[in-house]
């Protein structure tokens, strides 16, 4: 059932380490389970998470890449399109007509010719831009849009645990 | 959890049990008498389903039912395609190479090179085995109704459907109507397992694959001109030698007696 997800998960793990994008690893975590990954994402530059690395988890459906994957950050972070529990709420992750969230229909979808690298490009998008459109995060989408300074400042400190800096003196 | 996420897990234990629900029946399923359609209708209740089953046992001999998953149109003319190529061996040969052909057009139409490939090799290396004869029917219907095999396969119908629909761009746009640009209506309607095809997709299969098609339309207002079946492409001179039956939502393959 699963050796065509198997065998385009080391695919695509082939292709991320001889060709990785800028500030991403991503790997599985156990070479015998191709289905589980763990990812690190460097906030990107000139925004509040720059300089940031967020560790996350991807876990693959055993119909990939037919299905999309799940991912779920496992370090603390505040932002209007992650849940709570660390869970990645963008449109690429969505498989179409599975609508949770509202998305505009011009949001890119999954589709089984999308991959491993092109979510990552998205979340790092994400975190550059977040859509306060329809938050996984009410009170992260609020601060955005409402008090941006301090939607920062909280931006600042999670940068700072994922690099185990003291907390700024601002 | 919040509301938010109480609704998702719901709702995937919601698919998660339609899936299952729609796992009981074969992917592909035998051919079987066309009297079993008749059979589905109520002479009383149901009166006009009822007739035209009937009226369409006199044509038809033979049903192949698909499963509803969304994806019965574009399993249901693959299957078709197969077996006109397991009888004939030139059509099967002419089909690999339109099959060889779309991998390039794929790539210049901008879809992800390796992704792309991949399903592209895939399914010619399988393809290759039908003309070659190094399968046997038996094994062909095996790997139709495996999930995953099969499936595999049948995103290359829809990437063709899609790259076909993407090459004539300026004829097909128009007709998409909710303000959508065609490069994302192709993405979410035809490229993504799972989504039923629309007159666009029907248009774009049969032109990419170069089969027509005949459907009968188990409606009988569906089809006014004077008949109850449309060809596609309307315009196409001979009869069709892949015939489906259309009834709300689903397609069938059916066979000439």
């Amino acid at each position: 059932m699963a050796g065509y997800a198997l065998k385009r998960l080391m695919t695509e793990y082939k292709e991320l380490t001889t060709r990785p994008p800028e500030g991403i690893i991503a790997a599985p975590i156990d070479e015998d389970n191709f289905f589980e990954w763990e990812c690190l994402i460097t906030g990107p530059d000139d925004t509040c998470f720059a300089n940031g690395v967020f560790p996350a988890r991807i876990v693959f459906p055993q119909d990939y890449p037919l299905s999309p994957p799940k991912m779920r950050f496992t370090c603390n972070i505040f932002h209007p399109n992650i849940y709570a529990d660390g869970r990645v709420c963008i449109s690429i992750l969505h498989a179409p007509g599975d609508d949770p969230t509202g998305y505009e229909s011009s949001n890119e979808r999954w589709s089984p010719v999308q991959s491993i690298e092109k979510i990552l490009l998205s979340v790092v998008s994400m975190l550059a831009e977040p859509n306060d459109e329809s938050p996984a995060n009410v009170s992260a989408a609020k601060m955005w849009r409402e008090d941006r300074q301090q939607f920062e400042k909280i931006a600042d400190s999670l940068v700072r645990k994922t690099l185990c800096l003291p907390a700024s003196e601002l | 959890m919040t509301d938010a996420e109480n609704e998702i897990e719901l709702q995937d234990q919601q698919f998660k049990q339609i899936e299952n629900e729609q796992k009981m029946f074969p992917l592909v399923a035998d051919r079987l008498p066309f009297d079993l359609v008749i059979l589905d209708y109520d002479a009383e209740t149901s009166p006009d389903y009822y007739n035209k089953a009937k009226e369409l046992a006199n044509t038809y001999g033979e049903i192949r039912q698909i499963r509803g998953d969304g994806n019965c149109f574009y399993r249901a003319v693959f299957v078709g395609i197969l077996e006109v190529c397991m009888k004939n061996e030139e059509k099967a040969k002419q089909f690999l190479e339109t099959c060889l052909g779309w991998n390039d057009r794929l790539l210049k139409l901008g879809f992800p090179d390796w992704t792309t490939n991949d399903f592209c090799e895939v399914f010619t290396d399988w393809f290759k085995k039908v003309v070659n004869k190094e399968t046997t029917s038996e094994k062909i219907f095996d790997d139709l109704n495996d999930d995953s095999q099969s499936n595999y396969l049948i995103i290359f119908m829809r990437l063709i459907t899609s790259g076909y629909l993407k090459e004539h761009s300026e004829d097909y746009a128009p007709f998409i109507d909710d303000g959508r640009s065609l490069a994302d209506y192709c993405s979410t309607e035809i490229e993504a397992m799972w989504k039923d095809a629309d007159h666009l997709g029907i248009s774009g299969l049969v032109l990419a694959t170069g089969y027509n098609i005949r459907i009968e339309y188990m409606d009988r207002t569906a089809a006014p001109n004077g008949g109850w079946h449309y060809d596609i492409p309307a315009d196409c001179n001979e009869t069709p030698e892949i015939s489906l039956l259309y009834r709300p939502g689903h397609y069938d393959i059916i066979y000439h007696k």
